[in-house]
């Protein structure tokens, strides 16, 4: 459920002289001073870092570090816990600027230099409109089943079509479907786990989280394991774009001045739609009730990133971790098929080893794939719409004649044809020609954001509202780190797929 | 996650009806639908692990002790959450309570469930690294699905509540306890403003 029902401009504020307050960032108009609505009690009304955990735990976190502790041992894992304190930092970033301005980052990079928000929006294009991501959800389904993958698939993305062009809000479906799947798979990941698990293995994978002193193993410089360790940091928790799109769920849930802003709504509902206005709009931080409530938002957020997002993240890598440690301890198969990489191979083989066990646990473990597969097919969908509809209403001439559930519902569903048709004839990750550059850009673009954010918090919010230097500083950093270790990987070892 | 305090209980058991609870005396058919969130949510817990053994190649004595056995306990044990709700027990809205009851009743459930299915195969009652380490074992994972079970019945328990608010009292009460503390916080706030207003008023 969103926040405030009611979405409104919000009421105009003057000066002495009776002009309109404003707050000027970047090189786009300036944005007029509104009130900041209260905040909710923390954590009684969840936030979308719900949204970002299922979008988040996926293959990095059900495949790769798994892997990862097999072959190198549970003390690999704290470098996961550096990726995602990262990640969780970002996060939290990303929430001060889309609360305060009730803008997205796509928006935030355009005040800076708009060519910067053109590479996001084609990046969006060229990575997400490939339906890879349906194909190991819908490849375990039809492990189960028998049912041809191309068929559940493309029922799965008509199912989504059809679920947010008939809903009025669009977010309050995305949330309480995913809210469902993210509650099934952490206590269907607790029962997996309850079965093939053991006091032992649980012990190491949670010792192995602060074990800092392991360093870094000699084999993590070679060519066959540099880029895969770099990945999986990069890809602890949600990559690629996920994070930039966390900007945009928080404004439909109406956190800080996002609430001033209409949600996405349903095609069938575009004719209900609010005015949009033309910016954001920021608050006036000098007054001392604002800056309260400013508070209280911050700790709101707080709570939803570290209890639900890196709570949850961290929760179900553990028991993943540990179903694998339990698959290789009893399936030499499950092993090798780890070590060599082949993911189809290692998920059957791990679901052959929990079968050993009971063989109903092998097909519980096809069903947590097939759900992780789904749930993370669900978000992706209505982010792409939502990410590339906004950057087109207010960035491309012409587009704010139409009413954002149009442009929305135009980018849904081209992104759904277009993977029907590519499932039914073409290559589901996308031409094997570009397959290089596509996983180039996935990584290339959370260094961007990174530095992005760095510079959307530090230039284009009052100096009040701006992060510390530390933050920054580990923003800067950190988009530093993940180009700078791409950019060697690809010249080293001529690497650049680090998934 | 704001604690919502009941009003400490007078009895538990009454003439009129199986339950006594703060807000009124429940009739069978009250504490069957106020137990239906968390008996479902735990239900689905076993269900997991269970109703999916149909698609298996497993004995048929072997699917329903894995379905039944897991299954029934677990959701018996969400709905007795639900009746410590119900009786001002447990606070509403927090995870302590629930985690606590999932430590508690999580590695029973599974001891017993591991020892009934070797039983059933035909096979020794044992489990890998021993029985100390097993019941620690569950202990620990008993935590995770109490948070899985925490999640769940925070979002969609209320739904539920709203749904047969009209015909069950302690569904009223919950719904008004929200509502109300929604304007509780809204008044703290207040106050709290009212506070840094006047400090700052001093101040000058």
């Amino acid at each position: 459920m969103a926040i405030g029902d009611t979405r409104a401009p919000g009421a105009v504020t003057i000066d002495e002289a009776g002009v309109e307050r404003a707050w000027s960032a970047g090189r786009l108009p300036p944005m007029p001073i509104r009130k900041l609505p209260e905040a909710p009690q923390a954590a009684h009304i969840i936030g979308p870092a719900m949204i970002l955990v299922a979008l988040g735990v996926g293959l990095g976190e059900t495949f790769l570090w798994p892997r990862l502790v097999i072959v190198f041992g549970p003390n690999i894992r704290w470098m996961f816990l550096i990726g995602v304190l990262v990640q969780t930092l970002v996060m939290l970033e990303m929430a001060r600027y889309a609360m305060a301005t009730g803008e997205s980052i796509f928006f935030g990079a355009a005040r800076i230099f708009q060519p910067i928000m053109w590479l996001f929006f084609v990046t969006a294009i060229a990575v997400y409109i490939w339906p890879g991501h349906l194909s190991t959800g819908a490849d375990a389904f039809e492990e189960l089943t028998g049912i041809p993958w191309q068929l559940s698939a493309c029922i799965g993305l008509v199912i989504i079509g059809l679920m947010f062009t008939v809903v009025k809000i669009v977010y309050n479906i995305v949330e309480a479907v995913l809210t469902f799947l993210v509650g099934v798979l952490v206590i269907g990941s607790a029962i997996v786990a309850a079965f093939v698990g053991s006091l032992a293995d649980l012990g190491d994978v949670l010792v192995g989280l602060v074990r800092f002193d392991y360093g870094v193993p000699h084999a993590a410089g070679t060519a066959a394991w540099f880029p895969l360790i770099v990945g999986a940091i990069a890809f602890a928790g949600p990559s690629g774009m996920q994070q930039m799109w966390y900007t945009l769920w928080l404004r439909d849930k109406g956190a800080g001045m996002g609430s001033h802003m209409p949600r996405v709504r349903g095609l069938l509902h575009a004719g209900e739609e609010e005015t949009i206005p033309d910016t954001g709009s920021m608050f006036d931080v000098d007054d001392p009730e604002e800056w309260s409530k400013w508070q209280a938002w911050r700790k709101w957020v707080r709570v939803d990133a570290v209890l639900l997002f890196f709570g949850i993240t961290m929760l179900v890598t553990i028991i993943f971790t540990v179903m694998a440690m339990h698959a290789a301890d009893v399936n030499g198969e499950a092993r090798n098929q780890l070590i060599n990489g082949e993911r189809d191979q290692a998920l059957l083989a791990m679901r052959d080893a929990f079968a050993d066990k009971a063989t109903i646990l092998g097909t519980l473990f096809f069903i947590f794939i097939a759900i992780v597969g789904w749930k993370a097919s669900v978000g992706l969908f209505d982010a792409f719409a939502r990410g590339q509809s906004d950057m087109t209403y207010y960035f491309v001439p012409g587009a704010k004649r139409f009413k954002m559930a149009y442009l929305y519902s135009v980018f849904l569903w081209g992104v759904i044809i277009f993977g029907i048709v590519i499932i039914l004839f073409g290559p589901v990750d996308g031409p094997a020609g570009i397959l290089n550059v596509l996983a180039f850009m996935s990584t290339f673009i959370m260094g961007a954001y990174c530095l992005t954010l760095a510079a959307t918090n530090r230039m284009l919010l009052p100096k009040k509202l701006q992060p510390n230097w530390i933050t920054t500083t580990v923003l800067v950093l950190g988009g530093i780190a993940y180009l700078g270790m791409l950019l060697y990987s690809t010249i080293k070892f001529g690497v650049t797929d680090l998934g | 996650m704001g604690v919502f305090r009941a009003e400490r209980i007078s009895a538990l058991v009454s003439p009129e009806g199986p339950l006594a609870t703060p807000w009124g005396v429940l009739s069978w058919p009250q504490v069957r639908e106020l137990a239906l969130p968390g008996a479902l949510i735990g239900l689905l817990g076993g269900m997991i692990a269970g109703g999916l053994a149909a698609a298996s190649d497993l004995s048929l004595a072997i699917v329903l002790v894995i379905g039944i056995g897991l299954g029934v306990p677990l959701a018996f044990a969400g709905a007795i959450y639900e009746l410590l709700l119900a009786t001002g027990r447990f606070p509403l809205g927090t995870l302590g309570p629930a985690a606590l009851l999932w430590v508690i009743a999580f590695p029973p459930i599974r001891v017993a469930h591991a020892a009934l299915t070797d039983l059933v195969a035909g096979e020794p009652v044992v489990v890998p690294h021993g029985w100390a380490a097993f019941v620690i074992y569950q202990v620990l994972v008993s935590v995770p699905f109490a948070i899985g079970f925490w999640w769940l019945h925070e979002n969609f328990a209320p739904r539920w509540w709203f749904h047969i608010r009209e015909r069950n009292p302690v569904a009223d009460h919950f719904i008004r306890v929200q509502l109300q503390y929604a304007g509780a916080a809204e008044e703290e706030k207040e106050h709290r403003r009212e506070r840094a207003k006047a400090r700052r008023a001093k101040r000058r």
